[in-house]
């Protein structure tokens, strides 16, 4: 089992840290735990993954917890268009044995921004 | 995460870059065989000429077969004996191989007339390698082939390394986009344009020496075929009238679809008999309805005396008939307008080269979406006033902005003038192409003509409506506009902006700043998609008058705006477009990229 929280709000302003704390529990010790960000970009019909940062941990025990600070980007931000959709998750994932997700929002108003088609073509 | 970039701009796929470069390898591959194989031949007729020793040769045998080339079917096949240190070689040679280096002939009796110099029995000097005796000429080989072949092997280099240029610059993708940047303070970001549209220097030489052969043709046929035989002609008035025999008339086929007249007359001088075959000068321009008028009017005095003009200081020298003809200025326009569009193409290239070279890289397409911002505080008016500006920054910007103009302008005349000359070329071109069908004659060949002319014509038209609409634009007043170069959710920025040219013709301008989504930009994901995502009205201005005129407007970015930002496959981008109404009813639009960023006091 592994779990994945945001220490704060999930509503991160960009560029501030996001403080991420992430608990394990395997049969077996991992060989190492992995806290990423990633920006997962959906366009038309195509989806793309960045990892905009990271925070490795080598030499872990069977069970743990550890924390981290990531910093959230400038931009872009969360956004929810007529085409286009960016969301922010952190993910962590243990080498071998499972992942976790949990998604936050990073925009200066707190909530993902819109965009909606005035026109299109 | 990218800059932005202007609307429509993108880079080649992967696999379009990996087919440039294949393409770029294979011509690359091409031009360095022929370049090796002209080498070789010119090695071959340097050491010909100076390696090669000469001793006399028995002709053995003359014959004219009938070898596989079907326009040139005849060949000379002449056998020779001599001596060398002892040995005797015997060696037979027929059409472009070693012995004889003249190729076949388009008829049985010029294949004999050009072997009449070698008769059987006749002791004639002989050119062989000394090292292998096996290599032997009658004759040096022409230089005239061999630098035709050099000239073609340049053109085709040029070609290759045009093709390599643009595979280069493909790869080269935006890595130079910093070097586009203008001086510090002041931020001339100048979108980008497609990698695949930029060339490198080498590749814009390479496009330069190819593009000359556009010049270099017309004006060599010019020369040949127009020039040239009007000044002999003009020479043969002082020319001797005398008595000629005529011996032979017919047309031959001269291979590829033309004929030419075959005359054979003979006539007397101090004496000595002469034998030449010029009906005129202008055999090459006659229609064949003509060509065949003159073949009757000439058949019926075989054997008969007719008068014909020879050149007193070089008997061999005679023509019947010295007309010059008047002027043809279908095909003096038509080669005088192909060499003017190759000039200026290949003007072009060596100009964007040397800019290239230069590091000054700023084409057309680039200058158009210059959008020419500064950080500096305050405003700066258009047009420039140093005083109010004591930094220079302002000036910098100044001088950017009346340089963006300059190239705007003259991209509009280039490519008004680059049209006309094209539209020049190619009625031209689909005028002779369509000859046959233009005769009115029902044939295969006016039905080929006619079939294959459609997309000629389509072209046609399609570069006389694109060169009428760049005609109008070359007209209309320049716009520049200057705002910050970047601005957050919820500022208000000024934009300044001003026009240059003929206000009058403007009827109205709109500024408007527009955020988009752009996705797809990937070229295999299918057709791109936008969709406008907000819309915020900056300007509506009419009643323009005089020749330049400058504003000052300020717009509100939204607070809930999307920053600027880009992935592989989309882009969310901020332009402020600025809308010329004309007059007469067209708008054009000028688009200047505006960066939307996160603000730490932003919303």
């Amino acid at each position: 089992m592994i779990e994945v929280r945001i220490a704060d709000r999930r509503e991160i302003r960009p560029g501030r840290p996001i403080r991420v704390r992430v608990d394990w529990s395997m049969a077996r010790a991992p060989e190492r735990v992995d806290v990423r960000l990633l920006l997962v970009s959906k366009a038309g019909e195509h989806d793309e993954v960045k990892i905009l940062a990271e925070a490795p941990f080598a030499n872990v025990e069977r069970a743990g917890s550890r924390e981290c600070v990531l910093d959230a980007p400038s931009s872009p931000w969360s956004y929810e268009g007529a085409l286009v959709t960016l969301r922010f998750v952190i993910e962590a994932v243990a080498s071998p044995g499972g992942d976790a997700r949990e998604e936050i929002v990073v925009s200066p108003t707190g909530r993902p921004l819109r965009g909606h088609a005035l026109t299109a073509k | 995460m990218r800059p932005t970039t202007r609307p429509g701009d993108r880079e080649p796929s992967f696999s379009a870059r990996v087919f440039i470069t294949l393409f770029a390898v294979v011509f690359a591959g091409a031009a360095l065989l022929l370049v090796a194989l002209t080498w070789r031949e010119a090695r071959i007729i340097v050491r010909e000429r100076y390696d090669y020793e000469s001793a006399p040769a028995t002709i053995v045998a003359v014959e004219i077969v009938r070898g596989e080339r079907s326009n040139q079917p005849y060949e000379p096949r002449i056998v020779c004996r001599f001596e060398y240190r002892g040995r005797s070689f015997e060696h037979a040679a027929q059409g472009g191989e070693s012995l004889f280096r003249v190729r076949g002939y388009t008829s049985f009796e010029a294949a004999r007339e050009a072997t009449a110099r070698y008769p059987v029995g006749a002791l004639v000097p002989v050119y062989f390698d000394p090292a292998d005796p096996r290599r032997t000429q009658l004759e040096f080989t022409s230089f005239v082939p061999s630098i035709a072949s050099a000239v073609f092997a340049l053109v085709f280099s040029g070609f290759a390394l045009l093709v390599v240029g643009v595979a280069a610059g493909a790869w080269r993708g935006n890595r130079e986009r910093e070097r586009d940047a203008l001086p510090k303070g002041i931020l001339a970001r100048r979108a980008p344009r497609s990698a695949g549209r930029r060339i490198t220097a080498l590749g814009m030489l390479g496009g330069a020496v190819f593009c000359s052969i556009f010049v270099a043709a017309p004006v060599w046929i010019l020369r040949d075929r127009v020039l040239e035989p009007r000044e002999r002609a003009r020479a043969s008035l002082s020319w001797t009238e005398t008595s000629c025999t005529i011996e032979r008339v017919d047309i031959v086929d001269d291979g590829d679809d033309a004929e030419r007249l075959d005359v054979l007359y003979r006539y007397d001088v101090a004496g000595r008999e002469y034998r030449a075959s010029r009906h005129d000068f202008f055999d090459h321009q006659r229609e064949c309805g003509e060509r065949r008028a003159v073949y009757r009017s000439l058949k019926g005095s075989v054997g008969s005396a007719v008068a014909c003009f020879v050149d007193p200081n070089a008997p061999h020298e005679a023509v019947i008939d010295r007309t010059v003809p008047p002027v043809d200025w279908k095909e003096g326009a038509f080669l005088g307008a192909m060499a003017a569009f190759g000039g200026l193409v290949a003007l072009g290239f060596a100009r964007g080269a040397w800019k290239t070279w230069r590091g000054d890289a700023a084409s057309p397409e680039g200058a158009r979406t210059t959008s020419v911002v500064t950080r500096t505080a305050g405003p700066i008016h258009l047009p420039f006033d140093p005083r109010r500006d004591p930094s220079g920054q302002a000036r910098a910007t100044a001088a950017v902005v009346d340089a963006w103009m300059s190239d705007v302008r003259k991209r509009r005349q280039t490519r008004a003038s680059l049209g006309m000359v094209g539209v020049i070329f190619l009625v031209g071109f689909t005028a002779l192409w369509m000859k046959p069908v233009l005769r009115g004659t029902f044939d295969i060949a006016s039905i080929f003509a006619g079939v294959t002319g459609i997309p000629l014509v389509i072209i046609t038209i399609g570069v006389a409506t694109m060169t009428w609409r760049s005609w109008r634009t070359m007209r209309l007043p320049v716009p520049a506009v200057k705002l910050s170069a970047k601005a957050a959710p919820g500022e208000t920025i000024d934009v300044e902006w001003s026009l240059d040219g003929e206000l009058a013709t403007i009827a109205s301008v709109r500024l408007v700043l527009e955020g988009s989504e752009v996705i797809n930009l990937g070229s295999e994901s299918g057709p791109r998609q936008t969709a406008i995502i907000a819309r915020v009205a900056i300007a509506d201005r009419a009643g323009f008058a005089g020749r330049s005129s400058s504003y000052r407007d300020r717009v509100r970015i939204p607070e809930d705006a999307m920053v600027s930002c880009e992935g592989d496959e989309w882009r969310i981008e901020w332009n402020v477009h600025l809308d010329l109404v004309m007059r007469e009813g067209s708008t054009h639009r000028e688009s200047f990229a505006l960066r939307i960023v996160f603000g730490e006091d932003g919303p």
